[in-house]
């Protein structure tokens, strides 16, 4: 129960002591604190009314008291700053009746600021706003605990030592500092780290709906929202007994029709408010993938889209699979050879696959042989192995 | 809140003469700002001298203490709420620099000015 209670109200609770007391280390000790008190209480006299706004008012008195108490930690000008802040507020006393705002937009872009390390960044967020432990984050990036615990410390250092804002970034500057916190989002999401005891895709999940309720107006959170959930809901028919398994073969009675549903709605809700980002015309493409037959003309035109907005070669990777539908393998090819990415596997896979249907079996062997090399032992090798079986 | 923007120069730049006035006089432009508090500009690195101390001797040397193709042109100390306020103003110099070189963007410590 303390645990569900934990991760309902974390990242509300620290944002709003990060707000008051503008030091993320003290936020999280007095946040820890109101927990633990909470763990002890609540049981025994029952969850107050309003539980976040009693973990803040408790976490907030109880840093006033160690702030009093133990002023050796807070080194000289932070404490005349803190002690600044607390006389002006000590007239405002807090309890659990107190409203406080949601503050967590602003602790998200502290943490996704990019003046912090990317890695920081991702750990920071985990920390922060999912609540995660710092050994469970240690676990995912698979570092150990203490290369963890060092990198946020000095990440909440640089964000107090350099006066990184606690604030929603002004209008010229949000764009860019968005698409900063989408990329940490998207990264957690897909990067798959860890040891699996983390379920990094839901965290990354938690991580876009609580930016789609905070951001009630944007279009790309809920592009990237609507490109995790669909993508998300095939996640159980990608492998079978161990072995990667491809979309056209997958076993759509696996698929989770109510995550591609709400993907969907979110991806409407996105086209609605204008969204033309590259998230958007990600969660589109996605969706187009789900049709049979699927309409390769469509997603080809999105592709070039995407590709016009990104400039990146994997996309244009992805438009030559299309346009190998459309027009065939020769013109496919033709796309392939202009991009510069002899360094990722895919391209020398779809290079093997598209060699293979033209005939061009040496040169199709040779690519494969090529893509084998880029790729780590596991399924994904033992698929692209098969492939290079079936072309003899 | 106190920052020093350090200014790095790339030394295989070279500026037309017509160029570097244009730019001199972008910068002195910036360096009137209010959030300006006060700056320095180093001479060239073939005017530098290097000290160090060694058993009880006073070692110098000809040139600056690290060569490499970056070096410290200058410091701006400036006042602003926060980091983005030091981005912004680092921003617009390295843009009417033209992009040459690097601005390192350091907290100031302490309460005491630095005189500049």
């Amino acid at each position: 129960m303390l645990d569900e209670v934990f991760r309902a109200h974390w990242s509300r609770v620290l944002a709003s002591l990060v707000g008051y007391l503008r030091d993320i280390e003290l936020a999280e000790d007095a946040a820890q604190e109101a927990f633990t008190i909470a763990a002890e209480r609540w049981p025994r006299d029952g969850t107050p009314e309003n539980p976040a706004g009693w973990l803040i008012a408790t976490a907030r008195n109880r840093a006033i008291d160690r702030i009093r108490r133990d002023r050796l930690r807070v080194v000289k000008t932070e404490q005349l700053h803190l002690e600044l802040r607390l006389q002006e507020q000590r007239e405002v006393a807090v309890d659990e009746t107190t409203t406080f705002p949601d503050e967590r937009l602003e602790l998200i872009f502290t943490c996704c600021h990019p003046a912090l390390a990317l890695e920081a960044q991702v750990g920071l967020t985990l920390r922060a706003l999912g609540g995660l432990s710092t050994e469970e984050i240690a676990r995912a990036f698979l570092v150990p605990f203490e290369t963890m615990s060092k990198r946020l410390t000095r990440a909440k250092h640089k964000i107090r030592d350099a006066a990184i804002p606690f604030s929603v970034p002004p209008d010229h500057v949000l764009p860019e500092r968005l698409d900063a916190v989408l990329a940490v989002v998207y990264l957690i999401f897909n990067q798959g780290w860890g040891d699996g005891r983390v379920d990094m895709a839901a965290e990354a999940i938690r991580l876009g709906r609580a930016l789609c309720e905070l951001m009630p107006d944007d279009p790309e959170p809920r592009g990237l929202l609507a490109l995790m959930l669909i993508d998300n809901a095939r996640s159980a028919s990608r492998f079978q007994r161990g072995e990667l398994v491809l979309l056209d073969d997958q076993d759509r009675a696996l698929w989770d029709d109510e995550r591609i549903d709400e993907g969907r709605t979110l991806l409407r809700r996105a086209v609605a408010l204008g969204g033309g980002g590259g998230y958007a015309l990600q969660a589109a493409i996605a969706e187009l993938h789900l049709h049979e037959p699927r309409d390769w003309e469509q997603i080809a035109l999105l592709y070039l889209r995407l590709e016009r907005l990104t400039g990146s070669p994997v996309v244009s990777l992805n438009r030559a699979v299309a346009v190998a539908e459309l027009e065939g393998p020769a013109a496919a090819l033709a796309l392939l050879d202009e991009l510069e990415l002899s360094s990722y596997r895919y391209y020398h896979s779809t290079r093997g696959e598209l060699l293979g249907r033209l005939g061009r079996l040496d040169d199709a062997r040779a690519a494969y042989t090529h893509a084998l090399e880029l790729t780590e032992p596991g399924p994904e090798r033992r698929f692209l192995a098969g492939r290079l079986a079936d072309l003899a | 809140m106190r920052y020093a923007l350090v200014i790095y120069n790339d030394s295989e730049l070279n500026r037309e003469p017509e160029d570097a006035d244009q730019v001199m006089a972008a910068i002195e432009e910036l360096l009137a700002r209010p959030n300006v508090t006060g700056w320095l500009q180093l001479a060239g690195l073939d005017a530098a001298t290097t000290v160090r101390h060694d058993q009880g001797r006073t070692l110098l040397t000809d040139g600056p203490f690290i060569e490499s193709k970056d070096y410290l042109g200058g410091l701006i100390n400036i006042e602003v709420d926060d980091l983005d306020g030091a981005i912004a103003i680092a921003g617009e110099f390295q843009a009417v620099r033209r992009g040459a070189g690097a601005i390192e963007i350091r907290p100031v410590r302490g309460e005491s000015p630095a005189g500049a």
